[in-house]
Formats: C-alpha cells, structure tokens, sequence
C-alpha cells in the first residue's frame, strides 16, 4: 500500500498525533502502509521554503525505503526559482507541491506559468492542494478558502502534458476537474478527503475510472483510516480496482526506487 | 463489535426504495441506523420551515423504513417547534403509537424558543432522546441555527432528558468545551471530516461515555466516520462505548412501544 499524500511536521493551529516522521512510521507500520509521498507540512505557512524543503530531504534520505518526498514551491515569493533550481540539482526533486490558496497566487499567474513550463521540461509531478481542512473550522486567522475546481481544471487543459495529482479535494471538486479536463491521461486524484456520499470511492471510479484514482491520507490532518476503509470495504467495486487504488496506480506515477 | 449510528437522513435517491442500499451497509457493518426524514423523498428540497403537513410526511417515510427494516432502523421523529401544539401532538403520537425513539430538531428555530421546551418535556415522559443540530461554522451561523451554546442551555433547562448536540456543535474542540459540563448532553460525532485527533479531544473533555456515532449518510460515507473512532488510540472499551453500548443505554431506557427486539437481544 502507497500513500499518495501525507505531511510531516507540525500544524499551527492543533496538536496532531503522528506529525513527526516516527509517529508517522508507526502508524504506517500498524496500518500496512508501505510507503508515502510526504511534503513538509510547515511549508505551508513558511516564507522561506527552501529551509522546509532542505528539512524534508534530511528526513526522506534517513527513511529513504519508506517517503517519497514532494517538495513545496511558492511562485508568489521571490527567489522561488532559485529554490526550484536546488530543489532540482541538489535534493533530486521529481515531484513538486503547490499550496496556491494559502500561498494566495493565481494557478494561470505568470510566475506559475513559468514553474510548469519547467515542470514540463523536466517530467516533474505536480501535486496542487485543493485544501487542507474543512473550511468551515478553519482558525480565525487563516481562512483560506478550497482552490477553485476551475482553476485547476484550467491549469491541467493548459499543460496536458504535465503530470498532475489533485490532493485534498472533497467528491464534487475532484469529479467536476476530471469532467472539465479534456486530455486525461496525466490527471490524477487521490482520496483522502473524499468523505462521501455513501459508496464515494465506487462512484469515483465510476466518473474517473479506476486508473486515475489513488489512496491518500492527508495525514497527519486526516486519520489515514478514513481513505484506506473507504477502499477496503467498498463493496460496489472488485479487489483488483482495490489493488490499483491502494498500490498499483501510485507504482506508476511515482515510481519508487 | 456492533454500531449504531445515530445520525442518518432518509432522503437518497428518488423513493424509499433507494434506502436499500444503506441498509446493504448497515448489514456489512452490523450496525443500526437511527434514521429520520427532514424530506420526503419525492421533494427536492429540503425546507428549513416545514409545515405541519411536510414534516408528517417525512415522519410517514421514517416509519415505513421502520416497518419495512425492523431490523436495522430506529425512527426520530421530525417536526418544526414553531407550530407549538401541533409539532406536540404530532411528537407523541410517532412516541406512543409507532415506536419512534426520539426527536429530531433541525433549524426552524433556534432551540432557546420556549416551544422546544414542550416538545423535550414529552421527551422526558417517554425517556427518549432530543437530537438538535448544531453546527458552529468559521462564516456564521445558517437561518434558525442553534450554536452550541444554546444547546447547553437547553439541557441546563431539561436536565432529566437526553440532548445528543448533533455533529458535536460542529467545530470538536469548541464543543467539547462547551459541552464539558453538561452531563445530559451527549455528542454526535457524524458529518464532519476525520480530522486526526477530532474524537480523542471530545473524550478527553467529556469522556468516553458522552460520546456516541453517527455518520450523517448518505451525505458522509459510513467508513470515513467509522474511522473517526478507529484512528484513536482510545482503549478497545472506550470505543465499544462511542460506536455502540452508550446509546444502546438510551435507547434501552425509552418507553415507547418496541418495534422488535434486536437491541434489547444483544443486552440481555
């Protein structure tokens, strides 16, 4: 089992069991969690996010077996193309993560354009976070509202042959994406907050298909359970749509070592 | 270890055949489902002021899954407070005659109208519970909505009647505050995402024996909440407790007549 989206680090607004990498292994460990793409969750509120960055490269190369690294990038702030540049030569990024609501940039902002434009050059990954959390509990000091579902669909019809991954997106955010996207072949969802309606994981390969839709956690946010019950004890679709979910869709797109 | 959920809505698909299908996973889960209508399942909408006759036709719906799912379903009964005696005698019929083991209140009006106040009366002569949504939101409240506050006032007011907070005032930490010192106040868990460490906090201010499960289907998906409570670290009797024995003690304890024994089987 791979987990195509989790965090390690600290949240400023709630205590999270499992935010630091042991805790985090453990939970894995107790759950059959293989492996997990993980970003540095303080770079979603850092400025310099290269200092995240390098922190999370210190800890992927001491569980190198275990995390998948995604490294965060901030288009709005300057120097972020340096930063990408280290990302690049330096930490061996493949695979690059985009908060563009706490971040507060435009998907189709010039600077943006200019990171996917280098993300094509290089074959790298863009994961873009729909969200974090349920908007409606946010801290008063950080609302910040869901990406639009537009925006990203605009942004994938812009670069089809970028390879991106939706995370954090709730049912109807995911699937209007996927019906707005033209040339799908390179999109993918993961299923971390997609917390129903009844059968949502059922209905979710019903819309997208079982090749494009992959088991994510959002931990330390979100309790790992939540996604892999919701594949596990989906009645309405086959073992071998399961195992693609759960494993052999995030074989392909992440390609572990 | 069996479940019952405490929160589940009728109104899926487009007629009560539709149910079946959440029934399929009450079976795979071996849980009970306390069900009520705030909709006729041939009605689009869903009023946030129904009138005497809509909620009679939700609760006609409720009773027709009680009947037809003895088994798996528990009926509450729905009704606006703003319509005073008629939302009483409409309460204490589904209490006395059709086994409804509870009262579901929404938001026609907040819960601090002295008209909620009869109706959680009835509720103490029959021992049933009193569910009131109650949701706190970063934006406001909606139309007719009680903040959590309100609801520990009601049953500050009602202290011999069970008030279940429903989706635990919303926002867990604030609820669990809120909620701390009311000892006939019991937290519903369904409908909001499986935050890490949500139901940790609520038991570790209200403790273990206030808080119950509910999944808020068929908006939420039953195993996204079922892993609010299996992704603690809770001890296996404190989650014995929230997915299933505390409000099996509220539901032993109603006088209404039983639509059959399946509950009261497993206790004895």
């Amino acid at each position: 089992m791979i987990d195509s989206n989790a965090y390690v680090g600290e949240w400023p607004f709630r205590r999270l069991p499992y935010s630091q990498p042991d805790a985090l292994l453990r939970k894995m460990d107790a759950l059959g969690i293989e492996r997990a793409v993980v970003a540095r969750l303080e770079n979603v509120f850092y400025k310099d996010l290269l200092v995240g960055n390098r922190e999370l490269h210190a800890i992927v190369l001491a569980h190198q077996d275990r995390f998948i690294p995604a490294y965060t990038i901030n288009p709005a702030y300057p120097g972020w193309d340096d930063d990408l540049r280290i990302c690049l030569d330096e930490l061996g990024a493949r695979h690059l993560r985009l908060h563009p609501n706490y971040h507060q940039y435009e998907l189709l902002g010039r600077e943006n354009l200019r990171l996917l434009e280098t993300a094509a050059e290089h074959d790298l990954l863009i994961s873009i976070a729909i969200g974090l959390e349920d908007v409606r509990h946010q801290h008063w000091l950080a609302r910040v509202p869901d990406v639009s579902a537009g925006d990203i669909a605009q942004t994938v019809n812009a670069f089809p042959h970028v390879r991106f991954l939706v995370t954090a997106g709730r049912f109807g955010e995911v699937t209007s994406i996927w019906r707005s996207v033209d040339k799908r072949e390179n999109l993918y969802v993961e299923n971390s907050r997609v917390q129903g309606p009844i059968h949502d994981v059922a209905k979710l390969c019903g819309v997208i298909g079982p090749d494009h839709v992959l088991f994510g956690s959002n931990a330390p946010l979100h309790y790992h359970e939540s996604a892999k019950l919701s594949i596990e004890t989906e009645a309405q679709i086959s073992d071998a749509y399961k195992q693609k979910l759960l494993h052999g869709n995030a074989v392909r797109l992440f390609q572990p070592q | 270890m069996p479940i019952i959920d405490v929160h589940v809505h009728t109104d899926v698909g487009k007629s009560l055949d539709d149910f079946a299908e959440q029934i399929e996973i009450a079976e795979q889960f071996d849980a009970v489902l306390v069900t009520y209508a705030i909709r006729p399942v041939a009605d689009a909408t869903r009023y946030s002021f129904p009138t005497p006759e809509f909620c009679r036709r939700c609760n006609d719906e409720t009773y027709a899954l009680m009947q037809r799912y003895p088994a798996r379903v528990r009926g509450f009964c729905y009704v606006n407070p703003y319509h005073g005696e008629a939302a009483a005698v409409e309460l204490e019929r589904r209490l006395s005659t059709q086994g409804f083991v509870g009262l579901k209140l929404w938001h026609a009006l907040p819960c601090d109208d002295p008209r909620v106040d009869r109706l959680l009366e009835i509720c103490a002569a029959y021992r049933v519970p009193a569910l009131q949504h109650t949701w706190l939101k970063a934006g406001g409240l909606g139309y007719g909505e009680s903040p959590p506050e309100m609801v520990a006032e009601l049953a500050q007011r009602h202290p011999t009647t069970t008030v279940i907070a429903a989706h635990a005032g919303g926002d867990y930490e604030y609820g669990a505050k809120v909620f701390r010192n009311c000892p006939n106040v019991l937290l519903d868990i369904a409908g909001n995402e499986c935050n890490a460490a949500g139901v940790q906090i609520l038991v570790d201010h209200v403790g273990a024996e206030r808080v119950i499960f509910g999944t808020d289907m068929p908006g939420r998906s039953f195993p996204s909440q079922l892993a609010k409570v299996l992704g603690t670290d809770l001890p296996e009797t404190d989650k014995e407790k929230i997915l299933y024995e505390n409000m099996a003690d509220v539901l032993a304890q109603c006088k209404t007549p039983p639509l059959e024994t399946r509950l009261k089987g497993r206790r004895q």
